[in-house]
């Protein structure tokens, strides 16, 4: 029997949980594993996402995964945003009335279309409320930039997860994608011939123009996460990168990184933004059309 | 219609308004490649693109600077319309950074050792 923590929350305590969590898993070899949620009283629900690539992995080899004792309101979130019927728990969805949910969903790394898709179902109507156009607009590019990231550089074959949430009491908008691939240490140390742990790796990934694009033939990157530092600079937001032992904090210009007892399967990108925010965006230079190439 | 000038609608090229995929960049850049090397000026029009990404734009313009066309011939053939301001600043910046990437690429992997090295995790 695997517990959960109290918590499970967007932060290192709450990711660290995960990792035990998989840990634990993997030491069930094939037997039958039973995860018991009794403990547990709260659970942001976009930690799906880095919860649904843990869990993703030991489904597809056919574990026999049972979950047991979630509490009703716990039960009903992950009912909500079908994390638990999508993952063949035999438990039935349940309608979305408040309109907080962004649907816990996994895409395979070819299938961009798929997230267009998603991206447009879940901006539609009351599924993101009270937020400005601009805003809006901003925060479907950035999750958009998240995911094109994840395809290009994690490499891995186990798909792309995604999920969020609306916190409408902190007016805090939350959206995590998660892959099971080769980890921004990997990548790094890889490309740059260097030795970096993984903290630094996700350091070296996040400053100035760095990108582990190969230039022969490719296409230049890096853009996307200093796109989303910027955008979540204005609107007072937050962002974690986890990826493997690294955790990674962004807030308020500030950093704070730590390092995991274990490593994370993979990489977790979570933005939160700040959903009252009414800034317009509005970039104040003009450019001329004629000087762009 | 001049014969030597083609528009490139990206809305219409990718079938849809959200300039989003990688993939779907690359579709751009082979109408715009296929232009240039027939040597055609391009009004690249970004009419009725809703959101867009650094990602769909460095496959769609970013690519271009990797060599197969000189600068002088896609500054001199290119011009974007349509597109809003928020939208032509973030192209200004995808090709400012394409023009860096493929000019040095030894100074994004020398960058790393301003990180202090350490043990792996």
């Amino acid at each position: 029997m695997i517990y959960l923590g109290q918590t499970i929350k967007s932060s290192f305590h709450g990711f660290s949980e995960l990792i035990r969590v998989s840990e634990e898993i993997s030491s069930c070899n094939d037997e039958k594993c039973e995860m018991n949620f009794s403990k547990v009283d709260w659970f942001d629900a976009n930690m799906c996402a880095p919860f649904g690539a843990i869990l993703y992995k030991f489904y597809v080899k056919g574990w026999p995964i049972t979950v047991y004792g979630q509490r009703p309101e716990i039960a009903s979130i992950l009912q909500r945003n079908r994390f638990l019927p999508n993952f063949g728990f035999d438990i039935p969805i349940k309608p979305d009335y408040y309109g907080t949910t962004i649907e816990y969903k996994r895409f395979e790394r070819t299938d961009s279309a798929s997230f267009i898709e998603y991206i447009t179902e879940q901006s539609a109507g009351k599924k993101i409320p009270k937020m400005t156009e601009a805003l809006k607009k901003r925060f479907r590019a950035s999750i958009s930039e998240l995911f094109e990231n994840a395809v290009a550089h994690s490499q891995t074959t186990l798909g792309i997860f995604a999920c969020g949430q609306y916190y409408p009491k902190g007016n805090r908008l939350d959206f995590s994608v998660a892959d099971r691939g080769m980890g921004i240490r990997r990548a790094v140390n890889r490309f740059t011939g260097q030795r970096m742990n993984a903290v630094e790796a996700i350091e070296w990934a996040t400053t100035g123009d760095n990108t582990t694009r190969e230039r022969k033939g490719g296409k230049p990157g890096g853009l996307g996460l200093k796109l989303i530092k910027e955008f979540i600079d204005l609107n007072k937001g937050r962002v974690h990168i986890v990826s493997d032992s690294g955790y990674w904090c962004y807030e308020e210009g500030q950093t704070k990184t730590r390092r995991f007892k274990m490593p994370f399967p993979g990489t977790v990108v979570n933005i939160e933004i700040n959903t009252a925010d009414t800034s317009s965006y509005r970039l104040a230079s003009e450019l001329n059309p004629d000087s762009i190439f | 219609m001049n014969n030597g000038e083609v528009t490139i609608k990206i809305t219409d090229v990718i079938g849809g308004k959200l300039c989003i995929a990688s993939d779907d960049g690359d579709k751009v850049y082979q109408e715009i490649a296929r232009a240039l090397k027939a040597g055609k000026k391009i009004k690249l029009s970004f009419e009725g693109v809703n959101d867009l990404t650094s990602a769909f734009l460095n496959a769609a313009v970013g690519q271009l600077y990797k060599g197969e066309i000189p600068l002088e011939q896609i500054s001199e053939s290119i011009k974007p319309v349509g597109a809003s301001s928020d939208d032509l600043h973030l192209l200004k910046r995808v090709v400012d950074r394409a023009k860096e990437f493929f000019k040095d690429p030894e100074r994004f992997k020398t960058a790393a050792r301003k990180v202090l090295g350490g043990d792996d995790a």
